[in-house]
């Protein structure tokens, strides 16, 4: 297996609680953006 | 000590984890617009029930509002789509009803308690407020609407071809039989 992917693995196995938070925050940001486009497009 | 290498690729994974949260979003959200906005298996049902109504009785003049609070709802609501016809099918008339018309308004709800008009998929609590606002609180004045009434409405409470979309008269044709059923 390469170093590299090693490496990932490894780092995902210690930090997904992290990223985890991050793709939660990501997953708000993407849904409030449609909502934002909605009433930016006349929708009241 | 963390290696500068971890870092950046530990912040490369955050990254990638927010941008895919991000498309997931926005993707889950559309889905769940698309969703709601598709007609309801009842409301799909009784336009069907209308267009066979109106397919059987063609020549049936259409009556007004106050008349057909006795009849079913599927013959209310060819009702409603009889108004809509005239006004979509002769649009290019110079000499016809203006194009748009501000719909029939109550200074106040009738007895003091105007409709949830949320009930009607579509219509939110900004929308309902914006109507509210409008003199619009009870489902019957959202049945009467006709199609110049409509076209008035999109642009001020809602996105052009929104109401046509989401059946808001129809959807109100049901839920004022079912007021009256209850």
């Amino acid at each position: 297996m390469p170093a590299v992917l090693q490496s990932v693995l490894f780092l995902i196995s210690v930090y997904w609680p992290y990223m985890a938070v991050a793709g939660a925050i990501g997953l708000v940001t993407g849904w409030l953006s449609l909502s934002r486009e909605a009433v930016s497009g006349g929708r009241t | 000590m963390i290696s500068l290498d971890h870092v950046i690729e530990i912040a490369l994974l955050m990254l990638a984890a927010y941008v895919g949260g991000c498309v997931l979003g926005y993707g889950a959200h559309r889905a769940f617009r698309a969703c709601l906005s598709r007609p309801r298996y009842e409301v799909r049902l009784a336009a069907q029930a209308a267009a066979s109504l109106r397919a059987e009785t063609p020549q049936t003049p259409p009556a007004p509002a106050a008349a057909t609070a006795s009849k079913s709802p599927a013959r209310r609501l060819a009702g409603a789509v009889e108004r809509e016809v005239p006004a979509s099918a002769a649009p290019a008339s110079p000499s016809a009803a203006p194009a748009q018309q501000r719909p029939s308004e109550l200074p106040a709800p009738r007895g003091g308690k105007p409709d949830d008009l949320k009930k009607i998929k579509g219509i939110g609590a900004k929308t309902e407020s914006a109507l509210n606002d409008l003199g619009i609180y009870h489902f019957d004045q959202i049945a009467a609407w006709t199609s110049a009434n409509i076209d008035w409405l999109e642009g001020r409470v809602a996105v052009r071809g929104r109401i046509r979309r989401e059946q808001w008269v129809e959807q109100a044709i049901l839920l004022m039989t079912a007021t009256a059923e209850a």
